[in-house]
């Protein structure tokens, strides 16, 4: 980052003012963002590492992570692959209305998870659109595993997209135009040309998706039903278990979606320097 | 751009369109017509519900009170990040996206315990920082602090540093070149960090409940009312609020998206 | 108001950037910082502005050392490269604005300020562009309402960072001769930045060439040209012929001072590779055997006389050569 340039030293803040507004600001980050991390591994370890083992291996939140798991693939598979389409199409073409789609794209990341939930209730719940269809068919969406797999795909839906439509359209059609005339098929180009091009920006999509898959909690509340053992997801498992009273178990839950968490800003990161290493090599 | 066709057109083409209509237009729509069946008394009577109304005043007043709060430290945040080398920024600068890493739950789970009476801070505070209206600006500031920072970086990146330089040659202390030159160059990030936050803080529901309690009239936010309706089979009443929430949301991506169009990021002349 | 530059020295990184640079730029003259990018002008431009602080050395204005006085406090008005005018202000703002943030006790009334700033939308002849955006204005006016915005607050030095360079070359020349007029009304102490030496000849009253880290010669412009102190300023202003090797050094020509004939007697065989008349004088391109190539200047009188095309062989020797002693690079 030293290759920001800045103002002349002659002309910016007096040197105490740059180093006192440093140290507030470190301090603010350390209390305010740190202070909450490192409280959570603290607790998760309060009531000892029995507990804290105990914890995960429990039924219910074995139960619970699996299917944090199983809805985070596939909101990652179903935003990466739409991602890559709709990145890719509407980077390449205008159709008319191509802003609105744009902005389509931006709407699961306006709305609150509560009201994404609803509308899926009202779409696969008993009295929805699809209610008495599914019903005759013997499916349950909602107060089932595959509503917890779509409203968490809902949420995370354009994550890539977003990702991936500047630098699409910063990219630029040359590249794909002289494979093209070279005599490479579509296929090939996309997987030669256009996709390497776009792998960090795809990575750096999935990893933000996925994060959120796994941490989705209002949407998925809402369609759950919180059954035990059925439908609860590791949010939901850490908050059914506080409201019990199992705080040790609750913050051990915490503490793997923490790590998780840390996992994905470390990845973030390292994604973001290699973009920008490979950027100015080019 | 012309619509040239390009080989793949119908492909990509086809999932977008099929994707984008089945996974957002589609749910979108249900809420929508359901709204529109609705009895007509309902707005009204959901209007004039007192506790409604509170939640929703609530939830308003305290995502400005975040909004107001991120802007003044994420301003900070992102100010520091780009122009004060220290050791150890690139860590800083990585931890700044915690809250978005960080599932809501669990973010709702650690700031009540470290806000409550026993927690490292609570018990250094003279007065209860959960299960009142101050946790809650509390959470909603915690998960939406990154947008304001992360909205300005990029305008601070791109700065050109002559415009202060001028300044000064031109005889201009510091505060009023950052006052006079700077600060307008910012203005639109500043305005579009706030909006998002706003917005990401008037939706937020899991930080929340675990930290304010739940408390009708008091620290009930709006997201939770409507939890609070579907399990007393209220649909209607659900899907009203919903709907008065998602005006307020596409309102203010709207905002957003008018002031990239006339503004778009630095302007360097 | 005189600048007297004394011993500035300055190392960034491990590599200097000014060596021990002394320099004496008298009041009301117009000197131009001639030199190849990193030969330090600029640095030492900024170092005038108080920019950028020296590791050695002072600058002093009219006898007053500046030391470490910040720029706001130097009355410098410094011109960019890419203009740094502030976008989202109108052009009147843009130049009121040193006026605008004096302290409230030296600040003009507003009626002054906006005679002010008619004045000198006169002076830049863009009397009704005042309201523009500078996104509005094309880079010859954007450079113009910069300068006008320096001169507002009535520096005591005018400093210019290849002000020109990101301009057309059409509009460079039309500039060019419009800041030596300015120059000669306004008679403020100027210093101008360029690696164009046909700027520096042009504009400058007198002119300092410099080269890594250095100053390599300084006078006025005929001076530097005529006789340049060094291989470098030689090869550098202006185009020059590397001849032989000799007892002090190597030997160069001018393309001008360089004689050509048909008669084998008069000098070295060479051939014609490239003739083109280039207005008033004709430039012609010469190989000689050993596969060197010379740059010849003829009238096109002498032209004529001799009758020779592309191809022809002739006779080549230098009038005048200056040899220099150290080893060169440009």
């Amino acid at each position: 980052m030293s290759e920001i340039p800045l103002p002349a030293e002659g002309v910016g803040e007096p040197r105490w003012l740059r180093w006192t507004l440093t140290a507030v600001a470190v301090a603010f980050l350390l209390v305010f963002l740190v202070l909450p991390l490192a409280n959570i591994f603290h607790a998760a370890l309060s009531e000892g590492w029995r507990v804290f083992l105990a914890s995960l291996r429990d039924e219910e939140a074995a139960q619970a992570i699996r299917l944090s798991l199983l809805s985070t693939g596939a909101a990652v598979l179903l935003s990466g692959v739409f991602g890559l389409a709709a990145a890719w199409f509407l980077g390449r073409h205008r159709i008319p209305g191509h802003g609105l789609w744009v902005a389509v794209l931006d709407l699961p990341f306006a709305i609150s998870p509560v009201v994404a939930g609803l509308m899926f209730v009202l779409l696969f719940g008993l009295d929805g659109w699809f209610g008495p269809w599914l019903d005759r068919h013997n499916t349950q969406i909602i107060f089932a595993k595959p509503g917890i797999v779509l409203a968490t795909a809902f949420v995370t839906f354009p994550f890539v997209a977003r990702e991936l439509l500047p630098l699409v359209e910063a990219l630029g059609p040359e590249a794909e135009e002289a494979a093209r005339l070279l005599g490479a098929s579509p296929w090939q180009t996309f997987w030669r040309v256009t996709l390497p091009a776009l792998k960090w920006g795809l990575l750096y999509g999935v990893i933000l998706c996925a994060s959120r898959a796994m941490g989705e909690f209002g949407a998925v509340s809402v369609v759950s039903g919180h059954i035990r053992g059925e439908t609860m997801t590791l949010p939901l498992h850490i908050e059914a278990v506080y409201n019990e009273y199992q705080f040790g178990a609750a913050f051990a839950c915490a503490s793997l979606l923490s790590l998780v968490a840390l996992v994905s800003l470390a990845l973030k990161s390292f994604v973001a320097w290699r973009a920008r290493r490979d950027r100015e090599a080019a | 751009m012309t619509l040239v066709r390009r080989p793949g057109f119908a492909l990509s083409a086809g999932i977008t369109l099929l994707g984008g209509t089945l996974m957002i237009l589609l749910p979108l729509a249900a809420l929508a017509l359901k709204a529109g069946h609705a009895r007509a008394g309902t707005f009204a009577a959901l209007l004039g519900d007192p506790r409604v109304r509170t939640a929703c005043l609530f939830s308003l007043g305290a995502a400005l009170a975040a909004a107001l709060f991120n802007l003044l430290w994420g301003t900070l945040l992102a100010w520091v990040l780009v122009r004060y080398p220290f050791p150890g920024r690139r860590l800083a600068d990585a931890l700044v996206d915690l809250p978005f890493a960080l599932p809501t739950a669990v973010a709702g789970l650690t700031l009540a315990s470290l806000y409550g009476p026993k927690g490292w801070i609570g018990r250094l505070l003279p007065f209860p920082a959960v299960y009142n209206q101050l946790g809650v600006v509390l959470a909603l500031s915690f998960v939406s602090l990154p947008f304001v920072v992360r909205s300005l970086q990029p305008v601070l990146e791109e700065l050109p540093r002559d415009l202060e330089e001028a300044a000064a040659c031109l005889g201009a202390s510091r505060w009023a070149t950052l006052r006079r030159v700077v600060l307008p160059q910012l203005l639109p990030a500043l305005l579009s960090g706030f909006a998002l936050s706003f917005a990401r803080a008037v939706g937020e529901y899991g930080s929340v409940v675990f930290i304010s309690g739940n408390l009708p009239f008091k620290t009930e936010i709006a997201p939770l009312l409507i939890v609070v309706k579907l399990e007393q089979y209220d649909y209607d009443g659900a899907v009203a609020l919903a709907v008065v929430m998602l005006a307020v949301s596409l309102l203010v991506l709207l905002g957003v998206h008018l002031l990239h169009r006339r503004f778009g990021g630095a302007r360097h002349v | 108001m005189s600048i007297e530059i004394r011993n500035l020295s300055k190392r960034l990184g491990g590599k200097t950037i000014l060596d021990r640079v002394s320099l004496d730029i008298p009041e009301g003259s117009l000197l131009a910082l001639l030199g190849p990018s990193g030969s330090g002008k600029t640095t030492l431009l900024r170092i005038i502005a108080g920019l950028e602080t020296p590791d050695e050395g002072d600058v002093s204005v009219r006898g007053e050392a500046s030391g470490a006085r910040r720029p706001q406090d130097r009355q410098v008005g410094f011109v960019f490269q890419h203009y740094a005018l502030f976008p989202h202000m109108s052009v009147r703002e843009n130049i009121a604005f040193g006026l605008d943030v004096k302290p409230r006790a030296q600040r003009p009334a507003r009626e002054a300020i906006r005679a002010r700033v008619d004045e000198l939308l006169q002076l830049i002849q863009l009397d009704s562009y005042g309201h523009r955006l500078p996104s509005e204005l094309s880079g010859g006016q954007r450079q113009r309402v910069a300068l006008a915005r320096a001169l507002a607050v009535e520096p005591r030095v005018l400093l210019l960072d290849e002000p020109f360079g990101a301009l057309d070359a059409q509009v460079r020349a039309e500039l060019r001769q419009w800041l030596r007029r300015l120059h000669d009304v306004s008679k403020v102490t100027t210093v101008l930045v360029t690696h164009d030496q046909e700027e520096a000849m042009e504009v400058a009253d007198t002119v300092a060439v410099m080269n890594r880290a250095r100053i390599e010669q300084v006078g006025p412009p005929r001076d530097i040209y005529d006789h340049p102190a060094t291989a470098f300023v030689a090869r550098f202003v202006g185009q020059m012929n590397q001849l032989h090797q000799v007892a002090e050094g190597t030997a160069f020509a001018r393309p001008h001072d360089m004689e050509l004939s048909l008669d084998p007697g008069e000098g070295e065989t060479a051939q014609v590779v490239k003739l083109a008349p280039a207005g008033a004088f004709a430039r012609l391109r010469l190989r000689l055997p050993s596969g060197r190539e010379l740059e010849v200047h003829l009238t096109r009188e002498r032209l004529a006389h001799l009758h020779i095309v592309e191809g022809s062989r002739v006779y080549v020797r230098p009038n005048r050569v200056q040899v220099f002693p150290e080893d060169y690079s440009i």
